[in-house]
Order: C-alpha cells, then structure tokens, then sequence
C-alpha cells in the first residue's frame, strides 16, 4: 500500500544545517507531515557526520533535508540510506554522469571522487521509526573546494554546465518516491540487488585499514541486512560495521 | 525566479511521477498539481473501506518475513523494572555507537540528577551511520548513565537508570 503525500518545499537563504532545523521542527510539531522538504542555499555548519562539516558555496548547490515517516522497525533502518542512495545514484545516470557507485555506508561517488553526502538522523518510538530526516548534499555548480575534504567533485566540473538547484531537487524527489514506493511494496529484495551492485570496489582487490590501524586485503562483497560492509579476506568473509573499517583511497 | 524558470519547474513536476509540490521562497509561493493528483485522490475516496481496514492491521499484513517476529510483539518496550530498586533501565534498541549530545561541542541530551519526561531524547546510537534519536518511554530522573560517550553499545544493553519517582 503506497501512502501518497505532498512534498512542501520551503526553501531558506541561509541556514546552520537544513537537518538541524528539520530537527527542531519536528520536535515542535510531532503531527509534521511527511514530504516535508527544508532546502537552502548555503549551510554555516552543514553536518557530515558527528562533528565533521560539509562544505557549500552560497546557492551552488542542492542541500536540504527530507521528513519521511517510513514505518519499518529500527533493525530494518538501513534500507533507508540505500533508498536514497539509490535515488542519487539515478539521479545522476539521467545527466549522463556514468560510473556512479556507492561508497558504503553513504556517500556517493563518481569513479574514485565524492559528488553527494548523506546524513539520516531517525526518531525512534520503541523500536519504531517514527520520523526520518533525510540530509542530502550533492554538489552541483562549485568549482573550487577550500577545505581538505576528500576528492570532491561536482556535476559542473564534470559536465561543464551549470544546473538550477531547484530543479534539480524536483527530480531528486521523484527518484526518492520511485524506490520509497518499492520500500512501501516491500520489493526489498529489488533494493538490496541494485545497491549491492553499485556498491564502490566491489568485487575489486582493495586495501583497508581496521578499527586498530592494522591494513589488509579484501574484496568487498555485499552488505549485510543491518547494514555491515562484507568483505573477503584471505580468511574468509568478514562484517565490519562503520568505523570498524576505513577504505585507503 | 523567472517566469521562464517556474514554466521549467511546471514541466518537470509534468513530466515527473509527482502528484503535488508546494514551494515557499522568500517572494513567492508556488503551487503545482498535476492530473495524477486527482486520479490518486479519487483512488483514495472510492477505496475507502479497505483503507480504514489496512489501517487497523498497518503493518502485519505485508511485513517482509524477516520483520514477522518483530511485529508479533511492536510494542515490546525498551525499558524494564529493576525490582531490586525500584529503577527502570533505558535500552539500546540497536547495535551501535553510544553518543550522550549532538556533537561534541553540545551539551548532554540527559545528565545524572536530570528528570525526563516521555518523548524526550536522551542520547543518539550511530549504527552504519544513520543516527537514532532515542526517545525516553517513561518520565522519571536520570539514577545513572551506563555507557561512556562515544562507546560501542549492544542490541538491549542498558544505557540509563532512571528513577520513575524522581
């Protein structure tokens, strides 16, 4: 059964964090609906995660964050960072960008340099999820990167064209409600297949360091139910959950 | 915006599976609804009777098999009654990292001596980075904080001591 709802986009000038705000919504106002949608043009302290900060020039490009009500338990919560995943990922197919992969957990790359961010913050009620808020960063029209983040790249430097964040977000937001839609059908075993597929280096030989520093081989394979990297190590398939692994780029 | 730009944004949500999209800018607001908004609307009015019934059993009827045991009992609460002293423990519903604030510059959402009330958040389990505000069940004061900050904790592994008569 697929809910329907209106996405109501209020966009913003400047803003500390688009998820921080959509925070504080929701905790003014449980009856918030879903679809809801904070968009700005330039964040002061756009949040990566704990502590670290995403970097955006003013109106450059798309970041905002999006209430879903998804009602699954807590132990089901990754499907929600693979749906959104998933919806970049194809999103960016459509303006040509080919060689899209998922850099597990949530950051989305375009051969070996990062176009989009995630952050998901859940509101849990019990074991339920009980609001979503859906922090997206996908860079757009920057050409220039000043802080020491990690090869980011743009759809611009990519393209050499400039795009209207507005637009892009509209098509941002069907891509979501395509694969929220399969989410709400239970087609699961559809998202699993097509996010295990775009997975970065998968199935690619590739050095990682462990939660002691300690580097290794291995072969990424899949991702488990909860959401754990499997890799293929010289003793077999291993899970690591995030932070218990770093990939050496 | 341009009158060009908001007749791009109209074909878009056109050409798109969107039903409705408001947008509020600072000097404008716009509202577009497309022809599958009223076909999904007279789906939802002439559906009526099966929807009121999908509500009463929301998600039984078509939980993936991995979530069936899950749903048999939703409401199995995170919290339980130490009998010895009286004090009810606040579970981690989730394998994960244990972070007491937002950030760490923030302050604590819960400090020992705070009282809590239900729907208060009392700390943050990071698992495959997606972060879990968790929600307090009961009202009481905070006896004891379980978990140091930022340390990996286990599925119902107990984070608060809370007082129920504080």
């Amino acid at each position: 059964m697929i809910r329907r709802f209106t996405w109501d986009i209020v966009y913003h000038e400047s803003l500390d964090s688009t998820n921080s705000l959509m925070y504080d919504e929701v905790s003014k106002d449980k009856s918030i609906s879903e679809g809801y949608v904070i968009q700005t043009g330039y964040q002061t302290s756009g949040r990566g995660q704990i502590g670290n900060v995403w970097e955006s020039k003013a109106d450059q490009n798309l970041l905002c964050s999006i209430l879903l009500k998804p009602e699954i338990t807590v132990d089901h919560q990754f499907v929600i960072s693979k749906i959104v995943c998933l919806a970049i990922v194809d999103l960016l197919n459509d303006y040509d960008i080919d060689d899209v992969r998922i850099k597990w957990p949530n950051d989305i790359y375009v051969r070996d340099k990062k176009i989009a961010g995630i952050l998901i913050q859940n509101i849990l009620q019990g074991k339920k999820v009980k609001f979503s808020i859906v922090g997206i960063g996908l860079n757009l029209n920057q050409d220039i990167f000043d802080s020491n983040a990690p090869n980011p790249i743009s759809l611009k430097l990519l393209v050499n064209k400039k795009y209207n964040p507005d637009h892009l977000l509209l098509v941002l937001l069907d891509k979501l409600l395509e694969f929220y839609n399969k989410l709400q059908l239970k087609k699961i075993s559809e998202i699993d297949h097509l996010y295990k597929f775009l997975l970065y280096r998968r199935n690619q030989r590739s050095s990682f360091t462990d939660i002691n520093d300690i580097s290794f081989y291995g072969m990424i394979k899949d991702v488990s139910p909860s959401g754990q990297l499997q890799i293929l190590t010289d003793d077999g398939v291993k899970k690591f959950a995030f932070r218990e692994i770093k990939y050496v780029l | 915006m341009t009158f060009k730009e908001i007749q791009e944004l109209i074909k878009l949500v056109g050409k798109s599976n969107l039903t409705e999209v408001k947008l509020k800018k600072k000097d404008f607001e716009i509202s577009i609804r497309t022809k599958k908004y009223r076909k999904n609307m007279q789906q939802v009015m002439s559906t009526t009777t099966p929807m009121v019934s999908m509500a009463a059993a929301p998600q039984v009827a078509s939980a993936p098999p991995a979530a069936k045991a899950e749903v048999a009992q939703p409401s199995a609460p995170a919290v339980e009654v130490d009998s010895t002293a009286n004090l009810i423990e606040i579970k981690s519903p989730i394998v994960g990292t244990f972070y007491r604030s937002s950030s760490p510059d923030k302050p604590a959402f819960a400090k020992v001596g705070d009282t809590v009330a239900v729907g208060d958040v009392v700390c943050i389990v990071e698992a495959m980075k997606l972060f879990n505000e968790i929600e307090s069940e009961i009202s009481g004061k905070i006896v004891k904080v379980m978990c140091e900050d930022a340390s990996p904790v286990e599925y119902d592994q107990v984070l608060f001591l809370v007082d129920p008569k504080g």
